[in-house]
């Protein structure tokens, strides 16, 4: 998966996913979340504990939106049993298993992307195969940075406060001032980096990430695309 | 090889109604010849390197006056950043303000992608860190890399597009000795042989002896007031020390630290560990007699900044830590993680106001404004912590912790971007405060200072003690 090249690899999983948007089978769900796991496992460079800790938020949503799903009394006759004083419809179990399914599905996409892939080459993709504009490509890149940056500025500001004798607690506001303005201050030295290294959104750039297409990708995208486009509207 | 870079009549201020930081300045450097521009810390150096790189007016204050190269006409700042670069390239004081990707080989190919290279991106890339002596970091994660190989990976992105000229602002400031001397070993090469011009900004001229050929003094009205072959810099010492600025001779204390005495309380420390991981990255035993002075030092990631965190409670450690109940403060290496106001009034009185709870906000104001003035920071009380120099903004993070009561003074690099009267300044404070019983422990790149000024001087290394010496004969 990381030799693919990822601003096909990116277009493919999106496909994939606006299918899925449009589609209501729990079997394609799950079966699409399977082999992206299925993926993730046997790729080498993949940081298993990364895996697994991205699982989490996942699988935390999925076992929430199949419960909301479950107790939601959906209309419909076919009572299947209840659940302490909830009636249990055959609808209601259908809606949960819509619901998680939901989730994992575009969760194994996603991790299937964020961690077979390195955002600068995936960055120099969209400039390249894509013409997007560099200022908004780069800007992906800096968010795509922004919450392990934030995470930091986070830990330091506390450990600035504790240093002065100042109590915070986890989620104080006395924290947010200094980290807005430390927002502030990255912002403009990032901008000033950049120019320090020869960035203009103006001007003329080579990549350095210029490979072409290879079989591979085409197949990748051939047959992500074209199984789940034919599940979806031929599969039960 | 005639080519110069020549800047005339150049004048700078960030603000319109306050004194310009520089005023009708003109200096020129050729290629192939290395400049060390020195003076007082706040006077004006690292803005004058901006404005030379063409960073500045863009970014903050107002330029008049022309930057050009060679026999072109056009001003640098008509340039557009890619064009600039091909020029003159910068290197930050603290390399990890300047990169802009994750990975050495990226940030490389940022530079090059940034000026149309037309040449094999990777080939050159490589290229870069082979002249810069570190072909084997190609590959490696920028967050895994000490902070003498970032500034090597920070100077091969800024040799990549081939500039002409170089700016190095403080390039060792962040570097331990032994990571410095190769460094300055590598740009006398390139200066040498690839015929680069170098203008090197710093308050230590000690590593430039052998790769600069002129000095230029600055003074604090931001005046260059001489041009001296550094081979004569000796000769015009009075001229040095007019301006408070060291020419690498020894430091000698006002008093000597006084002798320890033998059986008193300490700081004690048993096995403290940290782990990062599953790799013990700390691992000491130490006794540290209360009001003493004691120096780290030792080479980039020997330790000393984990063993400050650890110290002062802000990270998970084994083992078992005894401060005798007194309060603990730390000054971080980086001053701006210090700050949690928007200006400089409101950073002491918030210390202030952590140690005196009862006081007045018209209280602690006073009480702030008097110790900003014994740090020289008087003028500049309205000012945003962020829009001092690096070497006010070190002196307003010392004094955020000294405000505040702290007995057991916790310092990572605290004479660090400093000029000779502003490290003087606060090491006298420093040694101040342990005579009156504060317990000091810093890390240091300086090892003369350390010898100076401290009672104890440790070497750390992966983690250990590798030596331990006490300065001062015991009574």
């Amino acid at each position: 998966m990381t030799k693919l090249d990822p601003a096909f690899k990116f277009l493919a999983i999106f496909l994939v996913s606006i299918i899925l948007a449009f589609t209501y089978k729990v079997a394609l769900n799950l079966t699409v979340f399977g082999l992206s796991l299925c993926l993730l496992a046997a790729s080498p460079t993949v940081n298993k504990k990364s895996l697994l800790l991205g699982l989490g938020p996942f699988l935390l949503a999925a076992a929430g939106l199949f419960g909301a799903g479950f107790l939601f009394p959906a209309e419909g006759d076919g009572i299947s049993g209840s659940w302490g004083q909830a009636t249990i419809t055959v609808e209601s179990w259908s809606g949960a298993w819509q619901l998680a399914s939901r989730a994992l599905a575009f969760g194994g996409l996603g991790l299937l992307f964020a961690l077979t892939t390195e955002p600068v080459e995936f960055v120099a993709g969209l400039m390249w195969r894509f013409r997007a504009p560099s200022q908004i490509a780069y800007g992906l890149l800096a968010a795509y940075r922004f919450l392990p940056l934030a995470m930091e500025e986070y830990r330091m500001v506390r450990a600035a406060r504790r240093m002065r004798g100042l109590s915070s607690g986890l989620f104080s506001p006395s924290l947010l001032t200094p980290m807005l303005v430390r927002a502030f201050e990255r912002a403009e030295s990032v901008a000033m980096a950049m120019e320090s290294r020869g960035f203009s959104g103006q001007a003329p750039r080579r990549s350095a990430f210029t490979g072409r297409l290879k079989a591979v990708d085409f197949i990748f995208f051939g047959f992500s695309v074209g199984a789940t486009l034919t599940a979806s509207l031929f599969g039960e | 090889m005639s080519e110069t870079l020549t800047a005339s009549g150049l004048t700078f201020g960030y603000d319109e109604k306050e004194r310009p930081v520089f005023a009708n300045l003109s200096l020129s450097i050729d290629r192939g010849r290395a400049v060390l521009l020195m003076g007082p810390s706040g006077c004006g150096k690292s803005s004058l390197a901006l404005c030379l790189a063409g960073l500045y007016p863009e970014y903050a204050g107002r330029l008049s006056g022309a930057v050009a190269v060679g026999d072109e006409r056009a001003d640098l700042r008509d340039l557009s950043p890619p064009e600039r670069v091909k020029r003159v390239g910068l290197l930050f004081q603290n390399p990890d303000d300047q990169f802009c990707m994750g990975r050495v080989d990226h940030e490389i190919m940022f530079a090059l992608e940034n000026v149309n290279y037309r040449g094999d991106i990777r080939s050159r890339t490589r290229e870069a860190l082979a002249l810069c002596g570190v072909p084997e970091l190609e590959t490696a994660s920028l967050a895994t890399l000490s902070a003498g190989q970032k500034q090597k990976a920070a100077l091969a992105a800024a040799l990549a597009p081939e500039p002409s000229f170089l700016i190095a602002d403080e390039p060792l400031a962040n570097v331990d000795p032994e990571s410095g001397r190769p460094l300055a070993a590598r740009l006398k090469f390139l200066v040498e042989e690839r015929g680069l011009g170098l203008l090197i900004v710093d308050h230590n001229p000690g590593p430039w002896r052998d790769v600069a050929h002129r000095v230029l003094l600055m003074d604090e009205n931001g005046r260059l007031t001489a041009d001296i072959p550094m081979t004569e810099m000796e000769r015009h010492r009075e001229l040095f020390d007019g301006l408070g600025i060291s020419t690498g001779a020894a430091f000698v204390p006002r008093r000597p630290p006084a002798p320890l005495r033998p059986g008193g309380p300490t700081l004690t420390i048993e096995n403290l560990s940290v782990r990062r991981g599953r790799k013990e990255t700390l691992n000491l035993s130490l006794s540290l007699p209360f009001g003493t002075l004691t120096a780290l030092t030792g080479p980039n990631g020997g330790g000393k900044t984990t063993f400050l965190w650890a110290l002062a409670g802000l990270l998970k450690t084994g083992g078992r830590l005894d401060t005798g109940g007194r309060l603990v403060g730390l000054v971080f290496q980086d001053p701006a993680c210090q700050f949690l106001t928007t200006n400089v009034l409101d950073e002491i009185a918030l210390s202030l106001k952590a140690d005196r709870k009862n006081d007045s906000r018209a209280a602690l104001e006073t009480q702030a404004l008097a110790l900003l003035d014994e740090f020289g920071l008087a003028d500049k009380i309205h000012l945003s912590p962020y829009q001092l120099s690096q070497g006010q903004r070190r002196r307003l993070a010392v004094l955020t912790i000294l405000a505040g009561g702290r007995e057991i003074l916790l310092l990572d690099e605290p004479t660090y971007a400093q000029d000779e009267r502003s490290t003087r300044f606060v090491m006298e404070l420093l040694a101040e405060r342990t005579r009156r019983g504060a317990t000091v422990v810093m890390a240091t790149h300086d090892p003369p200072l350390a010898d100076a000024y401290a009672h104890r001087v440790i070497r750390l290394e992966n983690g250990r003690v590798a030596s331990d010496k006490n300065t001062v004969a015991n009574p």
